[in-house]
């Protein structure tokens, strides 16, 4: 079966992936941070019940008490759980087949429904959200107000209850730290940018979140199209970084290029950060048209991520590892599965 | 420096957050930061957090709740199905229940709309509160965002007979109403 993560998408030299987040409530019971243990099994049943009902073959189920911590662990790094799900004693998920989207029951909201696709296809995203939610609106009664929209936990989700986001890869920018600014800009239009992996000072893999953060006063499509015009600019300046840095200094763009081929090809141990650094050079240099692969020219990135995640390395094995079998295992799994240039 | 969050160890851990272009500086200490997380895949669902404390920073700071200020009938408000307060609401910068909307609506609405820009919902609607036209964003098919008719009169049917065994009469013509419409549209379609 094929993953989300295995498809290709727009404009994958530079969006990792999109993703698309929905928060809704029941209007039948308290908040999750006010409903009693007894009501949020019953709750969560009912959800998951109606779901095995007419759906028996295409989702996996998953209840957070009966989980290990590497499970969890590992489904947390794949992105398919969040980490305050983790912490609901009560909470559960369903998941597609195709780990492309998650139904979170009882993490903040009652119902969080999420759905990844790779590179930039947040129409895509929005559709397969947006049927599930009509699927669950026709069987429950949502928690809803005529002004305020859909009731959420967080007021700063109350209205649509949804987030758009999107993730970056942005060498050339963040090397001629030019993300400080970006994101001034970005605050104007209501939209946030943040580094996934560590901080300003000392961040790794060149990774950045876009996230829309208005959930009033504009429609679904409208907060997804001033999210898409905003990530097209931001696309375009990077590119065009990219070929500034490479005309400026074409040796060194290349042999960065063929340094993090060499290392992740031949590396008997990696580090989370090492190999993250690394991977970003990689893809710099493929988008660059440095480094050619086979397999059509398409590495799928999010899977790589998610592969060398240490929850996930340990889950593969079936056992807890140390941190240095952890870099062996990680080094072993990158020789094995990054691509042969041609 | 002592950590920010336990206020005793030496924060040894810190970090910076750029959130709508302004930097938050985090210092933390080992421990503190251990339980704290700020790596990516774990982090799905995390942003509210640094909202809602920016939300709280804004509601405190509008004085209602100043210490000096215990008078304040804001104060005194609580939701009676959750029993959240006013206080309560605040500090956490989350709702309780979907009830304490039409508690502790009236006194925010100010602040939403500093927030948010608005404290209108225009966006898309549950079945229940009438159909929501084009939604979805430009580049979808038409055809698949137009909502199973089928799907909807079976949900207004199953809401049409609750509210007759309700004897809510009121709400039961309006369902029937909806049905009707709805029944008529799909009619003129063939």
């Amino acid at each position: 079966m094929y993953k989300w993560y295995d498809k290709s998408g727009r404009n994958e030299d530079v969006v990792i992936s999109s993703r698309i987040r929905l928060a809704r409530n029941l209007s039948d019971y308290k908040f999750a941070s006010r409903l009693e243990e007894e009501e949020a099994v019953r709750m969560v049943n009912s959800v998951v019940a109606q779901f095995q009902k007419d759906y028996p073959e295409e989702y996996r189920y998953i209840f957070i008490n009966t989980c290990s911590e590497a499970q969890l662990g590992a489904l947390k790094e794949r992105r398919s759980i969040s980490s305050y799900l983790v912490k609901s004693r009560t909470g559960a998920a369903i998941l597609s087949k195709d780990e492309g989207m998650s139904v979170l029951l009882n993490a903040e909201d009652h119902i969080r429904i999420q759905v990844l696709e790779s590179g930039m296809n947040m129409s895509e995203c929005f559709k397969r959200a947006n049927e599930t939610d009509d699927y669950i609106d026709a069987n429950f009664d949502y928690a809803f107000d005529e002004k305020y929209g859909y009731k959420t936990t967080y007021p700063t989700n109350v209205g649509t209850g949804m987030k758009a986001d999107y993730t970056l890869h942005l060498p050339a920018l963040a090397d001629a730290k030019k993300i400080t600014q970006i994101g001034t800009e970005l605050g104007r239009f209501g939209i946030k940018i943040r580094m996934i992996y560590g901080d300003s000072e000392s961040g790794y893999g060149n990774l950045y979140q876009v996230s829309s953060q208005k959930t009033l006063g504009q429609e679904e499509r409208e907060i997804i199209k001033d999210l898409d015009d905003i990530v097209i600019q931001i696309i375009s300046q990077e590119r065009e970084q990219r070929r500034f840095r490479y005309e400026k200094d074409k040796y060194s763009a290349e042999d960065m290029a063929y340094k993090s081929y060499g290392v992740l090809k031949y590396a008997r141990k990696l580090s989370l950060k090492d190999a993250m650094s690394l991977l970003s050079e990689l893809m710099l240099g493929i988008s660059t048209g440095i480094l050619a692969v086979g397999n059509g020219g398409h590495i799928a990135f999010n899977k790589l991520l998610a592969d060398i995640q240490p929850a996930v390395l340990g889950s593969s094995v079936g056992k807890a590892l140390s941190v240095d079998e952890t870099d062996v295992l990680r080094a072993q799994y990158l020789r094995n599965n990054i691509p042969d240039i041609i | 420096m002592l950590c920010e969050k336990c206020g005793k160890n030496t924060a040894t851990f810190h970090y910076t957050e750029v959130l709508n272009g302004v930097k938050n500086e985090h210092h933390l200490c080992g421990e503190c930061a251990a339980n704290t997380d700020v790596s990516y895949y774990s982090s799905i669902f995390e942003n509210d957090v640094n909202l809602t404390k920016l939300l709280s920073g804004i509601l405190g700071g509008r004085g209602v709740l100043a210490d000096s200020e215990k008078e304040d009938p804001a104060r005194q408000v609580q939701c009676p199905r959750c029993h959240t307060t006013y206080g309560e609401f605040v500090a956490n910068s989350s709702f309780g229940c979907p009830d304490c909307y039409e508690v502790f609506g009236p006194l925010i609405t100010d602040t939403i709309k500093k927030l948010q820009g608005s404290d209108k919902h225009i966006g898309k609607k549950p079945m229940l509160y009438g159909r929501t036209e084009h939604i979805a964003p430009d580049g979808i098919q038409e055809e698949a965002q137009e909502p199973d008719t089928r799907r909807e009169i079976d949900f207004l049917s199953k809401k049409l007979k609750e509210a007759v065994a309700e004897e809510d009469f009121g709400e039961a013509a309006r369902l029937r109403d909806m049905i009707a419409q709805i029944r008529g549209k799909e009619e003129n379609n063939v």
